[in-house]
């Protein structure tokens, strides 16, 4: 058994790393084809991100919301329910914030209880929101895949109605909230960059999840009833609870994530379409295998990946439809579970064989 | 459950394209137009007067190839560096409103741009704002910015705001004079501020032209849905309407497509084009066999406002610290007056039309703006009365 999960373990860093060799592969051969000065947007894909203190900031910037959706994501993909509403709530939950920072709170808020409630706002429009396609799924049956993308345009347009009914700024002339006061936005660590103090907060994140997962009753029965759901309730665990908790808390963590993105990065609110965000956040979860503790890598991936894209796009001629073709190639195989699957069950098989002959020799 | 996980995956992706790339028929890989004559000249620039100085356009959009809008910037900026010997470069910004101000600050910080050239949504005009006091040196140009904006002070910025209520009220007065069954549609891209002083203008010169028109105004989730604007068309003509202005240059082809569908201009149908002159525009793209059912179209001269900008700015008479409007006087807006125009519209209504654009020009007719409203439900309680 050791000797299996060894092979598996190793397998998986060698699908990755190769996956990620033969994806640069394929978008450094396109770029070679469509580019007048290859080297440079070679070199600006793969070491631009790293080339500025503001554009490893940008990485930074993506980063930290990626470690909330995608720990987020982690407790939805774990259930094994493919509950997309952490799209949704992550705008919905700026845009909450946006209207409660505005309209409601005094400028004169301390900082650090501002900031906290403000937080707490983005995280109960997640939970509330996120409750919704939980309870219908476990409660009613019915499709929690449909009825979350259905809600994330139904929650956009609510978000832009709420900005233009409640605190839409006349002064501009395209569709955003008031400027968020200052003691609204979380502080810049490094001048210039937009590593901001959510990342304590991701961080943190990461640490609870984790300890939820793999620490907790909670955790564990999560887990139980996503990888084998027949032994779930053969064993007594109560499902429909622990998988409405794993949603919600799901997209608890998307709302936070929404929140201290708004906070962070941008003056006001003034998201009219999807993010993505939410989208990204499974293909973190997905890089890290479901495991709260992988998430800082995949998000890290993630958030490099996209910074070099927009690295790549705004200093050549390359024109952003193709930067995100070649995104797309990258991720789609990462993501490709089969991948060099074929190769592993073979090792495997060699392994428990030779093992078994050797059992069968000492006998 | 992999199966559906993979699916979703590509779902996820294959959205995340066409949210980034949606309705853009050309490639837009055009990035440097440099205008040589200066540096030609520049051997022998004793004997010939040059320019005082030799500048460099570095123009911020969001997306290039929609014949409209962020097309047009680019253009202007780039008739600009022709006219006057300078460069001048593109940077298409993307969806993701999150890069921006990272964009931005590389376009500035590299040394290579003195002028900025920008247009004002999704935060680029507060970001021009925001860093022009930190660039002193650089020159900073946004255009579709708010008049009520205050940039006061802030000496290297200069904010162009266009009257698309002026040149909309125009069309909606044609609208009113063409339509046979009282029954006119106008589709905004999206309901935002900018679409609906479209709306004003539109609804304000249709109600001056035709007070008995019905006017149905429909809008769109601010994508490029070019078949969505086509479905919203199709409705609208069952329902009667004969004129439609479509505002939303990227989607226009689905009011066009429809349209000529419909049987045009021998139907009594019409449509109304946008930001450029559509018509000309579309005759000479592959859109040449929808072209015809446009019968003018409210132009949004972005290219020609840059141009006169520069202008100002070379001649040294243009005010920076202030936000000015450009309407029809300015010719920052219009009524597409081509041939198409004037041999499919009857003489009374060309003459009509004269008039009319003469008496806004002077003030003798006032046009409302959405700017003048003082909450969004006074519009729309005015939209819908």
């Amino acid at each position: 058994m050791k000797e299996t999960r060894r092979i598996e373990f190793i397998f998986e860093i060698v699908r990755i790393l190769a996956a990620l060799v033969i994806a640069y592969g394929v978008t450094l051969l396109c770029i070679m084809l469509i580019s007048d000065n290859p080297g440079e947007a070679v070199y600006m894909f793969a070491i631009g991100p790293f080339t500025s203190k503001r554009r490893f900031g940008q990485l930074i910037g993506k980063f930290i919301p990626y470690l909330l959706t995608g720990t987020g994501m982690c407790f939805v993909y774990a259930s094994n329910r493919f509950n997309l509403i952490g799209e949704g709530v992550y705008l919905m939950s700026g845009c909450m914030v946006a209207l409660v920072a505005t309209q409601f709170m005094s400028p004169e808020t301390p900082h650090m209880v501002f900031i906290l409630v403000l937080i707490l706002v983005g995280a109960l429009t997640g939970a509330a929101f996120g409750s919704i396609p939980a309870l219908l799924r476990e409660k009613a049956r019915i499709n929690e895949t449909v009825v979350s993308i259905m809600m994330n345009y139904a929650l956009l347009y609510a978000a832009t109605y709420l900005v233009k009914a409640q605190m839409y700024d006349t002064s501009i002339t395209y569709m955003a909230s008031e400027p968020l006061p200052a003691a609204a936005k979380l502080t810049r660590l490094v001048s210039g960059s937009q590593i901001h103090a959510g990342i304590f907060i991701g961080i943190a994140a990461v640490i609870v999840t984790a300890l939820i997962f793999f620490r907790t009753p909670l955790g564990y029965s999560i887990r139980i009833c996503g990888s084998n759901p027949k032994f779930a309730r053969t064993a007594g665990i109560g499902m429909t609870s622990s998988l409405i908790a794993a949603q919600v808390l799901g997209a608890t963590l998307s709302g936070i994530g929404g929140a201290v993105d708004i906070m962070g990065i941008y003056d006001r609110y003034m998201w009219t379409g999807l993010t993505n965000m939410g989208f990204d956040g499974l293909l973190v979860a997905v890089l890290s295998k479901k495991n709260p503790i992988f998430v800082p890598l995949g998000a890290f991936l993630l958030a490099y990946m996209r910074t070099g894209a927009a690295v790549l796009n705004y200093t050549t001629e390359i024109p952003i439809e193709f930067v995100d073709i070649m995104q797309a190639i990258i991720i789609l195989l990462i993501a490709a579970e089969h991948f060099l699957g074929g190769f592993k069950e073979k090792y495997i098989f060699k392994a428990t064989k030779s093992k078994n002959k050797e059992a069968a020799k000492n006998a | 459950m992999k199966k559906l996980l993979a699916i979703l995956l590509v779902m996820a992706m294959v959205f995340a394209l066409t949210a980034c790339g949606g309705g853009n028929d050309a490639p837009a890989a055009t990035t440097s137009a440099a205008a040589t004559p200066a540096e030609s000249g520049s051997s022998n620039s004793e004997t010939t007067p040059e320019p005082a100085k030799t500048e460099s356009i570095i123009y911020l959009c969001l997306n290039l190839g929609d014949l409209s809008f962020n097309d047009l910037g680019w253009v202007g900026c780039q008739g600009a560096a022709e006219k006057y010997g300078w460069t001048a470069e593109v940077i298409e910004l993307g969806k993701d409103t999150s890069v921006y101000e990272n964009a931005f600050l590389d376009a500035v910080d590299s040394g290579k741009y003195s002028i900025v050239v920008t247009q004002s949504n999704y935060g680029l005009s507060d970001l021009c704002i925001k860093y022009a006091p930190e660039y002193p040196d650089i020159k900073f140009v946004s255009f579709d910015m708010s008049a009520s904006a205050d940039v006061t002070g802030i000496n290297n910025l200069f904010g162009i705001a266009f009257k698309q209520n002026e040149g909309s009220f125009l069309v909606g007065a044609l609208a009113g004079k063409l339509t046979k069954s009282n029954k006119i549609g106008v589709f905004l891209f999206n309901d935002v501020p900018v679409g609906n002083d479209f709306a004003t203008g539109y609804i304000a010169g249709v109600r001056h032209a035709n007070p008995d028109a019905e006017i149905s105004v429909a809008y769109g989730g601010g994508t490029a849905d070019a078949s969505k604007l086509q479905e919203i068309s199709s409705a609208m003509f069952d329902s009667g309407v004969d004129v439609i202005y479509g505002v939303s240059g990227s989607a226009y082809p689905g009011l066009a497509k429809e349209a000529t569908g419909r049987g045009g201009f021998d139907n009594g149908i019409y449509a109304i084009g946008v930001d450029s002159d559509m018509w000309t525009v579309y005759k000479a793209s592959e859109n040449a066999d929808i072209a015809d059912v446009i019968i003018t179209s409210m132009q949004k001269k972005v290219d020609e406002a840059i141009i006169y900008t520069m202008d100002r700015y070379v001649e040294g008479t243009l005010p920076f610290g202030n936000v000015e409007p450009y309407g029809i006087a300015q010719n920052g807006v219009g009524m597409a007056d081509n041939e198409h125009y004037r041999a499919n519209t009857p003489a009374d209504v060309l003459e009509y039309m004269d008039q009319l654009m003469k008496d806004v020009v002077s003030g003798a007719v006032e046009v409302p703006s959405y700017f003048d409203f003082a909450s969004y439900d006074e519009f729309a309680a005015w939209r819908d009365q």
